[in-house]
């Protein structure tokens, strides 16, 4: 059997399902029914078949995402303290957000965090994506290199890096005392921490702009020489060719990086101490939902608070491709 | 350097399980611990490399001392443990024997996940009653003090004479004078006076609250002091900000959060810091010479001393243990054995046990005798010690972070600092 004729039976099949003609005699109709239960069982032997291949994937689905999940919610209307019982409380954990000083704190401090880093970053991967897409010598190497910030972005050692590089005696701080200029302590002021965490997640611009260089392959060449034929420049080709095509991938970009930012935990952990400060300045909404849960002996509250973070990334993205219909343009 | 997670569960997972579910530890308890056998306990503590060593020396004396008995160890680092600990307690792992300290003590008996240690064959009879009671609810006793330390304020003889100061009367001293004394330090020589890194130590504050006749909590559990003690304990630390007694705000914030072995006094650019007197010794290697022991200030300015003997930290017990009595047999080994005191020496504290606390006095290394000396001198002076912190109380040292680091930038003002620590101090122990 070639792969063609595998994938015109379901067609056929569907054709001769067709109601019978007058000419079906109850013997015709038995055997359709007989192969329809041979072919049945052999879906179904398809089916476990399908199904012990996912397994890994749906067991963990189950116990480590969808079970928590289910026990999260149930434990969001509960007083649970992480070492006691866990009594019915009702909305209550919601009604105390409503004036819980720290949680509106926190959701600045994220906000903030997410539309400054992410424009910058996704402008920053898509500036180096057109430098590298003009065909530069050795591109898989740069490639590589500019990637690798994303893989080690969120990890401890590279916050605990930072935590050097930006410290009063830290690189930053050397290389400005060479020009002459009195460095602050960029992460133990509050008016700076949040800008070295933004820094440090923008600088993890490896993953969209490797998404952004195959976006830019799959413009055709086509179109800018017909711009170029036009007379139109290098801004105007990039503004009027390259943006527009290229929004897909920018939306797509877009709405991934928004959630992943909003859910950042590891850097701000490491980078305040696990505290969130100096004086709440890093206290994302993540590091908050910790403290909670983890040191306040408050998880059921930390529950009800990851449900509104969930509500709030789903909002966010809901707006996001709401918003798609005004601008992304999928070329047909 | 690596530790064993007591939890199974890296940082990482947590924070996945915080922010996915915040609900994996329920799931863990339904994974349920497995029936240990008889005499093979979990044994749980926070601590340096240091004390990592010796406690296996004492595990191994004690598992030598009694047939069959197996001990699993598992430690942490002092700001890991208690997310450790709880997420253990939550999944049905409690270890059979902890340390614990009188800031969680009474969350955790509350709820019922401590054992009473009265009846389960440990020796209490020469334990010190004082150290005792303060691991005592409700009669029982949940907690037993492995021993005490004071608050003393640590100071470098060299910076003092570099500002061709006397060394004050450290008896009679109050606050003013201690201010005065430090700011002239920072402006005759270019070390600052004073590390402030404590000023935000809710002990520290508790015993300036306890020199007024007030205290940090009531035996009720209620906060025990008036905003005015407060503001006027905030307002000490902006005048010395000011007057440049103290190191700058980005400066204090960073050696706070790189630990207090970088506090200037430990790095030799700062005269004084208040410290533990089991950690005197660590110190003095740090700075490399001999510090003096001062009393903190304003002992005598009051109705009442405010010093006090803190149990360093307890001893405490699974309440679902199911071998109670090698768990007392444990416990009283660390306690009351010559091989755990031999030793432990003053690492966790000078000894509850009184006899051996006489015993190994002689024999201490330089710094712990001068410690142990302070400590001895001091006690004829004290009134009775603070009660049991309420549930909440493992809040306060965050809720006194939060506000001491924008007093600090200027963002709060004593009045307003004095303000937010009420409130959120209230709603944590409320």
């Amino acid at each position: 059997m070639t792969d063609n004729e595998v994938a015109v039976a379901p067609a056929s099949r569907r054709s001769t399902g067709a109601p019978p003609g007058p000419t079906a005699t109850s013997d015709s109709t038995r055997g359709r029914r007989s192969r329809k239960g041979l072919r049945k069982s052999a879906s179904r032997r398809q089916s476990w078949a399908a199904l012990s291949f996912l397994a890994p994937f749906l067991v963990g689905l189950l116990v480590i995402t969808v079970g928590p999940m289910i026990a999260s919610l149930y434990l969001s209307f509960t007083d649970y303290s992480l070492i006691g019982d866990a009594n019915w409380i009702g909305l209550d954990n919601y009604e105390r957000m409503l004036d819980d000083d720290r949680l509106l704190a926190s959701i600045g401090v994220t906000v903030r965090y997410v539309f400054i880093s992410v424009p910058l970053q996704l402008a920053m991967a898509l500036g180096l994506a057109m430098v590298l897409d003009k065909g530069v010598r050795g591109l898989p190497i740069y490639r590589s290199i500019f990637y690798l910030p994303s893989l080690l972005g969120g990890s401890v050692a590279i916050a605990i890096m930072w935590r050097q590089i930006f410290g009063t005696e830290g690189l930053v701080n050397q290389v400005l005392a060479l020009f002459d200029i009195q460095g602050q302590g960029w992460i133990s002021n509050p008016d700076y921490a949040l800008d070295t965490l933004i820094l440090l997640n923008v600088w993890t611009f490896g993953s969209p702009m490797v998404i952004f260089l195959a976006g830019l392959r799959q413009i055709p060449a086509m179109y800018y020489e017909a711009a170029r034929v036009d007379g139109a420049g290098p801004a105007r080709r990039f503004f009027s060719v390259t943006i527009p095509l290229l929004t897909p991938i920018i939306f797509f970009n877009l709405v991934l990086q928004i959630i992943n930012a909003f859910q950042a935990f590891t850097q701000a952990f490491i980078v305040s101490g696990g505290k969130g400060g100096p004086a709440d300045s890093t206290l994302f909404y993540t590091l908050y939902l910790y403290d909670r849960g983890f040191t306040a002996f408050d998880m059921g509250y930390a529950s009800a608070l990851a449900w509104l973070l969930l509500l709030i990334i789903g909002l966010f993205t809901a707006l996001n491709f709401l918003m798609s219909k005004f601008w992304v343009f999928y070329g047909d | 350097m690596k530790h064993t997670n007591p939890s199974g569960l890296s940082r990482r997972t947590l924070a996945k399980a915080g922010l996915f579910g915040a609900a994996a530890a329920p799931l863990l308890a339904a994974c349920g611990k497995d029936e240990g056998e008889s005499g093979e306990l979990t044994m749980m503590w926070w601590g340096s490399e240091d004390r990592h060593e010796y406690t296996r020396k004492i595990i191994a004396a004690f598992e030598k001392a009694n047939d069959g008995v197996s001990i699993e160890e598992s430690v942490a680092e002092w700001g890991g443990y208690w997310d450790a600990l709880n997420v253990s307690v939550s999944g049905g792992n409690t270890p059979d024997v902890m340390q614990h300290e009188e800031r969680y003590l009474r969350e955790y008996a509350e709820r019922d996940t401590l054992l009473a240690l009265d009846d389960i064959g440990i020796d209490f009879s020469n334990l010190d009653p004082a150290v005792l009671s303060g691991g005592q609810l409700d009669g029982k006793t949940y907690g037993i003090g492995t021993g005490v330390n004071a608050l003393c304020l640590l100071l470098n003889p060299a910076i003092v004479e570099e500002a061709g100061l006397e060394v004050p009367d450290d008896k009679t001293w109050s606050w003013a004078d201690f201010a005065a004394f430090v700011t002239e330090i920072s402006s005759k020589t270019d070390k600052v006076g004073n590390s402030a890194v404590s000023f935000n130590n809710e002990a520290l504050f508790n015993i300036f609250a306890r020199q007024k006749g007030e205290s940090l909590y009531t035996p009720e559990g209620a906060l025990g002091f008036t905003p005015e003690t407060m503001t006027e304990w905030w307002t000490m630390v902006t005048d010395l900000l000011a007057a440049e007694a103290i190191p700058s705000a980005e400066a204090i914030v960073e050696s706070a959060a790189a630990g207090k072995d970088q506090s200037p006094l430990a790095t030799g650019t700062g005269a004084s810091e208040f410290y533990w007197t089991n950690q005197v010794g660590g110190l003095e290697e740090l700075v490399g010479s001999e510090l003096l022991l001062l009393r903190v200030p304003g002992e005598t300015s009051g109705p009442q001393p405010g010093l006090y003997l803190k149990p360093a930290m307890f001893w405490a017990a699974g309440a679902d243990t199911n071998d109670k009595e090698t768990v007392g047999k444990l416990i009283d080994f660390l306690l009351n054995s010559d091989e755990s005191i031999d030793l432990t020496l003053t690492d966790r504290g000078l000894p509850a046990n009184l006899e051996q606390r006489e015993r190994i006095l002689p024999d201490l290394p330089d710094a712990d005798k001068r410690g142990a000396d302070f400590i001895t001198e001091l006690t004829p002076d004290l009134v009775e010690g603070p009660p049991v912190p309420p549930i909440g109380a493992g809040q306060i040292p965050d809720i006194m972070l939060r506000v001491y680091e924008p007093l600090l930038f200027g963002d709060l003002t004593p009045e307003t600092a004095t303000e937010q620590f009420l409130s959120e101090a209230e709603s944590a122990i409320g």
